[in-house]
């Protein structure tokens, strides 16, 4: 299998971890809390760390912290990163409890309070970036990594994919980018023959069929999907955001 | 109240073995395990039946596990603990093996870490080490461990005062300490000046701050004391021990380990105080993380570390000798052997065959262990107290 050669962030996720995709495409803070005590909890779990409840839901969390930590990493095992470095990250106390490791924006100070949210990255995934949580004008230097545009921004105007639009997080995911006014939305049905009945193909939401082995972002799965070839593009992009909710 | 702990009368502690480090090594981790096996054996004067307990603990086993070396290796252990606790690996071997020597499960248990080291091999490692690691640290830059201790190492030296120099004080120490080590892997003379200048790696964190992965194995046995009498082989007995794990999991950041919730039981236990100890072997994968243990472990309190660092030196023959192989710094880290190398130092120094000896007073030494992050933090704690045989 030829893998689409360009770099991007680590993909693994666990199945918990798949509310964070959704946060990304609603624009809302959710994390994953316990029905039974209401506790709050990071990085997801399969069942509350606190009363062992397996009632888990993802609810609008605060996205205040402090920042209790800062590094920036000059040495990176992924290419994606080393092709970006430096690239700064930091550890966030958040004021509902979990420390919680994010991505952080120009002007983040260790000590200082920095607001949350959840992005999606170059690997479609969802990815907690914090920035500070007072705007002011502070120097920066210029190649200072990450940047808001690592990170995809307001979804309106852009061509987005989900990868599989079939399941329980695809529907969310579509959903909530339906909901924010999202025009052009490209979503995979792995059935094994044509696209799932219910699938209704509207002006906002085209439905493709990839049924195939393949996983995103392999040529392969742009083949089946009968979408163009990513590496025949200018910028080696067919889409401007993808939301991999492959489970 | 948990009830008293009980002694280790009746266990003893022997044949410290290190196979050479490589930096990188073409053989598997069964190979490097049959090495250190063999070793032992060669040091024993026992003959590979007498082995009847094997404590392993290695991360580049797959798809093998530990009872796959047994048939791999020819050996019918009659008890088997495979202790996948990274750093503290060696202390944690230690002390499940003595109680099974003590209850009578197994006579000579054989404690082997061994990892093997193939580029690209580290990568492989951190980008799965854990679920949390990948869902919540690892995609944030791809740097592992270095980043994760980058943020202990800014949230410390910002909370107690800690500077660069007071880590490079360990750091050149630990690598005057390698000097005699024959298998360390980076033995040439570090300054400060070198330590300070080096390329960063992840703010605060340079270059010299951070262990090099490598390939290697250590070893050692524990037995029936009454064996190793009839053998008659140097040996060491252990005074006391502890492990405890995801400690303090509330702390925004982790600036104290488990050894803090037990220390004071673990000097109790052993009927000494820290200033008792001739060494101090601490688990050394970045300097900060032997300055929380000088403070959990009760050398000096909560903040001291700093102070603490700047009052000592830290050679074999200084006021605190401290990780007198190189430690991990200078040695490298051969995966979880790197979890076993302070206690293996710790029982060459207590049987007379350490490279380079400290100036015994007491016969008791100190070494601890520290592992697996998970997420933000590492999960694993433990440390033992041992004294030589005459003391």
């Amino acid at each position: 299998m030829t893998t689409f050669s360009r770099s991007r962030p680590p993909r693994a996720r666990s199945t918990a971890a798949a509310g964070l995709v959704r946060g990304a495409a609603t624009g809302r803070f959710i994390l994953q809390r316990c029905k039974d005590c209401s506790n709050l909890q990071y990085p997801p779990r399969d069942a509350c760390h606190s009363c062992l409840g397996t009632e888990l839901v993802w609810e609008d969390a605060d996205r205040r912290g402090l920042l209790s930590a800062k590094t920036t990493i000059h040495a990176s095992n992924e290419p994606y990163f080393q092709k970006r470095l430096p690239w700064t990250v930091g550890s966030v106390a958040s004021v509902e409890g979990p420390s919680i490791v994010a991505h952080l924006l120009p002007g983040c100070v260790a000590g200082e309070a920095v607001v949350m949210e959840l992005r999606l990255d170059a690997a479609g995934r969802g990815v907690v970036v914090a920035r500070p949580a007072t705007e002011r004008s502070i120097f920066t230097e210029p190649d200072s990594k990450p940047h808001e545009d690592d990170f995809l921004g307001d979804p309106r105007s852009m061509r987005l994919l989900v990868t599989d639009g079939c399941s329980m997080l695809g529907h969310f995911v579509i959903a909530g980018l339906l909901g924010r006014g999202v025009t052009a939305v490209t979503a995979g049905c792995p059935r094994f023959e044509g696209i799932c009945p219910e699938h209704e193909s509207s002006e906002r939401l085209n439905w493709v069929n990839v049924a195939t082995d393949s996983a995103w972002p392999s040529r392969e799965w742009y083949a089946a999907a009968q979408l163009p070839d990513p590496e025949n593009t200018d910028d080696g992009r067919v889409f401007d955001a993808v939301f991999d909710t492959t489970a | 109240m948990s009830s008293p702990r009980m002694k280790y009368d009746g266990v003893a502690v022997a044949v410290p073995v290190t196979v050479p480090y490589e930096r990188f090594s073409d053989n598997s981790a069964h190979w490097w395990i049959a090495r250190a096996l063999k070793m032992l054996l060669d040091g024993s004067g026992l003959a590979k039946q007498q082995i009847d307990g094997l404590a392993l603990s290695s991360f580049t086993l797959a798809p093998d596990n530990p009872v796959s070396i047994t048939q791999h290796l020819g050996l019918s252990p009659r008890w088997l603990d495979g202790i996948a606790l990274g750093g503290a690996s060696g202390v944690v071997a230690l002390r499940r093996a003595a109680r099974a020597v003590q209850t009578g499960d197994a006579s000579v248990v054989a404690c082997i870490a061994a990892d093997t080291n193939r580029p690209g091999s580290f990568r492989s490692l951190v980008t799965s080490f854990s679920r949390f690691a990948q869902d919540a640290s690892y995609p944030y830059g791809g740097a592992g461990p270095n980043a994760n201790f980058a943020l202990l190492t800014d949230y410390y030296m910002r909370t107690y005062g800690a500077t660069a120099e007071d880590f490079g004080k360990l750091a050149v120490s630990q690598r005057a300490n390698a000097s005699a080590t024959p298998w360390a892997l980076l033995q040439k003379p570090l300054t400060m000046r070198n330590y300070l200048d080096a390329r960063p790696i992840s703010d605060p964190l340079r270059l010299f701050d951070c262990v090099m992965p490598c390939a290697g194995a250590e070893a050692f046995l524990v037995m029936r004391d009454d064996m190793v009498q009839d053998l008659d082989i140097p040996f060491a007995r252990i005074m006391g021990t502890i492990e405890r794990h995801n400690a303090f999991s509330e702390d925004a950041v982790q600036h104290r380990g488990g050894w803090s919730v037990d220390a004071a039981e673990l000097w109790s236990s052993a009927g000494v105080t820290p200033a008792d100890t001739d060494f101090v072997q601490t688990y050394d994968d970045y300097p900060v993380i032997s300055m929380l243990q000088f403070e959990d472990l009760g050398f000096c309190a909560k903040g001291e570390g700093p102070d603490f660092v700047r009052d000592h030196e830290f050679g074999v023959n200084g006021t605190f000798p401290h990780n007198t192989s190189g430690g991990q710094l200078s040695t490298g880290q051969a995966g979880a052997a790197g979890g076993h190398l302070g206690l293996v130092e710790a029982i060459r120094q207590l049987t007379d065959c350490a490279p380079s000896p400290v100036h015994v007073r007491k016969g008791i030494g100190l070494v601890s262990g520290f592992g697996m992050i998970n997420y933000d933090r590492g999960l694993c704690s433990a440390a033992a107290i041992l004294s030589g045989s005459n003391s």
